[in-house]
């Protein structure tokens, strides 16, 4: 009785998990075909007709010396990827933390001018401003390089990591997100830190940030993803191959049908960490998409 | 307003009446545009909170929710360079004190929240500070642990011999507890004195109804020459047609005051069925009868306002019924309609 | 704070919060300053001027400049070819998304791993998303042609056929129907990236728009008989409707910043039939003969477009999905 109750069930649920299995097949359709590709080895390309879909199991594209990825600047690309996505989302953490403290938290002329002005960075995407800021990093390099009190330092603006990240620094949204969190925490529990003497610093590290851990996570998810995903910007900052970033690498990879195997398994291993990422935080993500109003 | 050392001082008011600001601006919180804030003889405006060695317990506690409760207790010391020993023992021997010991591992997520009122005092007291500042500390709990906590306050107050400024809302917190209150209203300063005298005596129309539960019995009248016992015309005040005889003192202060126009009061446990030698006796018909078991409260209306009395339950009194309350001569309280303010001693 | 006591009672009190506040607020000024602020200026400024091929003189021409850009015949079509684009890239995308998360927002059990897949795609780069459909585009590897050729379809060009954005019409109505019947098969390559990535971000968008709806809608309404299609047209889409317009409005807004993908999978080709707006202001200003005023016109175009967007965005949605 009971368990033919339950195979009935199961019987209803089967068009359903049917439909849902198609969809999911199709929507990875690509996904799948990147996976089997970077399993081919380099000839399996250079034949005619299209390649196999079922994969030859060539994980020298991935591991090996020679053509593999460890070989190759891949590893470098995704290396430099890293030093970026954590950079700018550490820098975006502590802007943000700092001026949203002040949003919320601090008494003070001008405020609310001010904060519409940081509202107003987010109507001002990067790409509006790409020619005067590739100036601005353009120029910044060339005092690095020719003035002497600057250029034994060898920081580089083109070509380097300060480059690549400081347009990214400063988060309008970021800004809004946290300060909208910080609203939410009790006044009371920073005037009980301000009765013991303790200072805004301290305040903001001892109560400010242990409770607003979730949305310093959803900012972070962004940031980290922005950055990590950025194609435009490291495209102009770069020139030299050891600086570029794998989103760049992987692209300039598939143009070369001649190293094409090695750009789908880049494109697998720069795929992968994001997709981790965006499974495993996927609660934050939503919450940031809605500008922190939603409980995820 | 002046505190003195020691005491336990209530700032009692309706919600925004400037009682949690004026605690504020004792904290150090708030900054004062102007006037000056004194600790014994220091002049504090210009001390930021932390020096002012005052500890502060909050409405809603205040407590960090990421913290244990030792740690939430460890908190202001930590910043005041005690060595690790020294904090562990100071903690230890004030949760002892609020009976918290078993909870110093636990989160304030865990406790109830009486509990949590007890971590918050402990947070407080551990500083040892001069004076201990209250923000309606009591008005989350339920009505049961209120009382507890009530008691438990009065008796920390003594233990410790601190001063202890407490704000507050709810009249019988300010009654049980304080040693002198002051009544706010609307930013200002009403009234300041012990419970007895705010009760017994409210210097205005504002104290007298705010202070008393069910509410002290207001009636419009004005002075008019009323039939004494001996049927001769004195001075005295006639309200809604019914004629006030008023004492002596009394009736020569309303004279003097020159007042026009009066507002009479009456509590409710001065209503009487059977007074001798009454000073007023109001006729009517009763409106509600609310039994507490020990008491009941009598709603009578007359014929243009309506009065509340305080009776025992060995009367029983019907709805509907009409009936007579009287009220002796020294409990008719008058008040000035126009200015507000009280009239006679 | 004893050094700060004395300033404490110094300095008005207004200046003395201002400057407690500056410090916090200092870090994200300057960078907004340098990068955000001053670019919009400078953009205006370099549009005042052209370069003379060399690069060794720029020419004041006032808004002449503006004016020659704005109206020229490339300008329009980048922003016909934009438009087109974002039509292929939005409305599709959040039909599908819509459909995934209506069938992904049933209670059965392990659910949660569909829905996962089904917002798996934003995790993607465009550049990752690029590679990706180009295993399927490929002109020589490509699997989708095989595929065509299996079921009897004739081979695509993808990558390189710009249908009807290539060549002289001879009408307007010539141009509106070559618009149906010879697709921009370069543009619609395109389109798939972008669309295909868009499809997770509007899954998760439209599932945390579906789990606002009130269950009790839906028992009310079975019990007044609706089927589930029924359910669907009139309590699933009207309660959605906000979610769905935030949905187009980013995904519009993302079409405009489109870039790697056009870069990768066509460069603007063929002739400029993919060429939008963005990728046009990186060859105009970034591949010579580098016209970085011209560039900036463009971009400062871009920038009013993209502003009338998110404002549109605002007033419609205040109180909707930003502030609920």
């Amino acid at each position: 009785m009971r368990s033919s109750g339950l195979a009935q069930r199961w019987l209803r649920r089967l068009p359903s998990y049917a439909l849902l299995i198609v969809c999911a097949a199709i929507l990875l359709f690509p996904v799948y075909v990147t996976v089997v590709f970077s399993l081919h080895p380099l000839a399996e390309f250079l034949q005619e007709g299209a390649p196999s879909l079922w994969p030859s199991w060539e994980w020298n594209n991935y591991f090996a010396s020679g053509e593999g990825v460890s070989d190759t600047p891949i590893g470098r690309f995704l290396f430099n990827s890293l030093v970026m996505a954590v950079v700018i989302t550490a820098g975006q953490l502590i802007t943000a933390t700092l001026s949203a403290y002040a949003f919320a938290f601090l008494r003070f002329p001008g405020r609310n001018v001010l904060f519409v002005v940081f509202l107003a960075t987010m109507m001002v995407p990067l790409e509006v401003a790409i020619i005067p800021n590739f100036q601005t990093i353009q120029w910044l390099d060339s005092q690095f390089v020719q003035r002497a009190w600057l250029s034994w330092t060898n920081i580089r603006f083109i070509d380097g990591y300060p480059g690549l990240v400081a347009p990214f620094l400063a988060t309008g949204f970021g800004t809004f997100l946290l300060r909208q969190y910080f609203l939410t925490i009790p006044r009371e529990l920073l005037d009980a830190a301000e009765m013991d003497g303790y200072g805004h610093i301290r305040k903001l590290m001892h109560v400010i940030l242990p409770l607003g851990k979730g949305a310093l996570a959803t900012l972070a998810i962004f940031a980290f993803l922005q950055a990590w995903n950025q194609y435009l910007w490291p495209l102009l900052v770069t020139n030299d191959p050891d600086m570029r970033t794998v989103q760049i690498g992987i692209a300039a990879e598939a143009k070369d049908i001649s190293r094409i195997n090695v750009a789908f398994a880049g494109t697998i291993m720069a795929f992968l960490p994001m997709l981790l990422l965006v499974v495993a935080f996927q609660r934050y993500l939503v919450r940031g998409l809605f500008g922190g109003s939603v409980k995820g | 307003m002046e505190i003195q050392d020691r005491e336990f001082f209530v700032l009692l008011g309706p919600s925004g009446c400037g009682k949690t600001t004026a605690l504020r601006l004792a904290a150090g919180l708030e900054e004062a545009n102007e006037g000056g804030i004194y600790i014994g003889e220091r002049r504090v405006n210009e001390v930021a909170a932390k020096d002012r060695d005052l500890a502060m317990v909050f409405q809603s506690y205040a407590l960090y929710p990421h913290m244990s409760v030792y740690d939430n207790i460890a908190f202001g010391l930590r910043m005041r360079k005690h060595s690790k020993d020294e904090i562990d023992k100071l903690v230890r021997d004030a949760a002892a004190t609020l009976g918290i010991d078993e909870l110093l591992k636990r989160k304030p997520g865990q406790l109830s929240g009486g509990q949590r009122q007890r971590v918050a005092l402990g947070r407080a007291i551990v500083r040892r500070p001069q004076a201990f500042l209250m923000d309606e500390p009591l008005s989350n709990l339920d009505s049961k642990m209120r009382v507890q906590m009530r008691a438990e306050l009065v008796r920390l107050h003594r233990e410790l011999g601190a001063t202890f400024i407490y704000v507050t809302h709810d009249q019988v917190e300010a009654m049980t507890m304080g040693s002198r209150i002051a009544v706010l209203d609307a930013g200002r300063l009403q009234q300041v004195g012990s419970p007895q005298e705010v009760y017994d005596r409210p210097t205005n129309l504002f104290v007298a109804s705010f202070i008393g539960s069910p509410a002290m019995n207001l009636l419009e009248a004005e002075p008019a020459q009323v039939a004494a016992q001996d049927n001769s015309k004195k001075a005295g005040a006639r309200a809604g047609g019914v004629d006030v005889r008023l004492p002596a003192g009394l009736a020569n202060q309303l004279k003097e005051s020159g007042a026009s126009s009066l507002m009479l009061g009456i509590r409710p446990e001065h209503l009487g069925l059977n007074v001798t030698e009454p000073a007023a006796t109001f006729d009517g018909q009763v409106d509600l009868v609310e039994s507490l078991g020990n008491e009941q409260h009598v709603t009578l209306s007359l014929q243009r306002a309506s009065v509340i009395a305080r009776l025992s339950t060995t009367e029983r009194i019907e709805h509907g019924s009409s009936l007579q309350l009287s009220v002796a001569p020294e409990h008719v309280q008058l008040f000035n309609a126009a200015t507000k303010e009280r009239i006679g001693p | 704070m004893t050094a700060g006591m004395p300033a404490r009672r110094l300095l008005p009190r207004g200046v003395r919060e201002f400057l407690t506040a500056l410090p916090f607020l200092l870090p994200s000024m300057l960078l907004f300053g340098v990068f955000v602020f001053y670019p919009l200026g400078k953009s205006v400024y370099l549009g005042f001027f052209i370069s003379n091929p060399f690069r060794t003189r720029q020419i004041f021409v006032g808004f002449d400049q503006y004016r020659d850009v704005l109206t020229s015949s490339d300008f329009i079509s980048s922003l016909l070819v934009t438009a087109t684009f974002t039509l292929y890239t939005v409305v599709p995308a959040i039909a599908i998304g819509t459909f995934l998360a209506v069938i992904s927002n049933q209670k059965l059990p392990g659910i949660v791993i569909f829905r996962t897949i089904f917002s798996s795609t934003l995790a993607a780069s465009v550049a990752i998303s690029a590679v990706l459909w180009l295993v399927l585009l490929h002109p020589s590897i490509g699997v989708l042609n095989d595929g065509f050729d299996a079921v009897g379809l004739s081979r695509v060009n993808w990558l390189e056929d710009g249908g009807w954005a290539i060549g002289e019409r001879a009408t307007p109505w010539d141009m509106f129907t070559a618009w149906f019947i010879d697709p921009n098969w370069a543009l619609i390559s395109v389109s798939l990236a972008t669309g295909w990535m868009n499809i997770g971000l509007f899954t998760v968008i439209l599932l945390a728009g579906l789990q606002t709806i009130d269950e009790e809608l839906y028992e009310s309404a079975r019990i007044d008989g609706a089927g589930r299609w029924s359910e669907f047209w009139h309590i699933t889409l009207p309660m959605l409707s906000p979610t769905l317009f935030f949905a187009s409005v980013v995904g519009t807004i993302f079409a405009f910043q489109a870039f790697g993908q056009i870069q990768i999978l066509t460069q603007g080709g063929p002739v400029d039939a993919s060429n939008v707006l963005l990728y046009s202001i990186y060859t105009t200003g970034f591949e010579a003969p580098f016209r970085v005023g011209a560039a900036s016109v463009q971009a400062l175009g871009l920038f009013v477009i993209m502003l009338v967007l998110t404002f549109g965005q605002f007033r419609l949605m205040s109180g909707r999905v930003f502030y609920r």
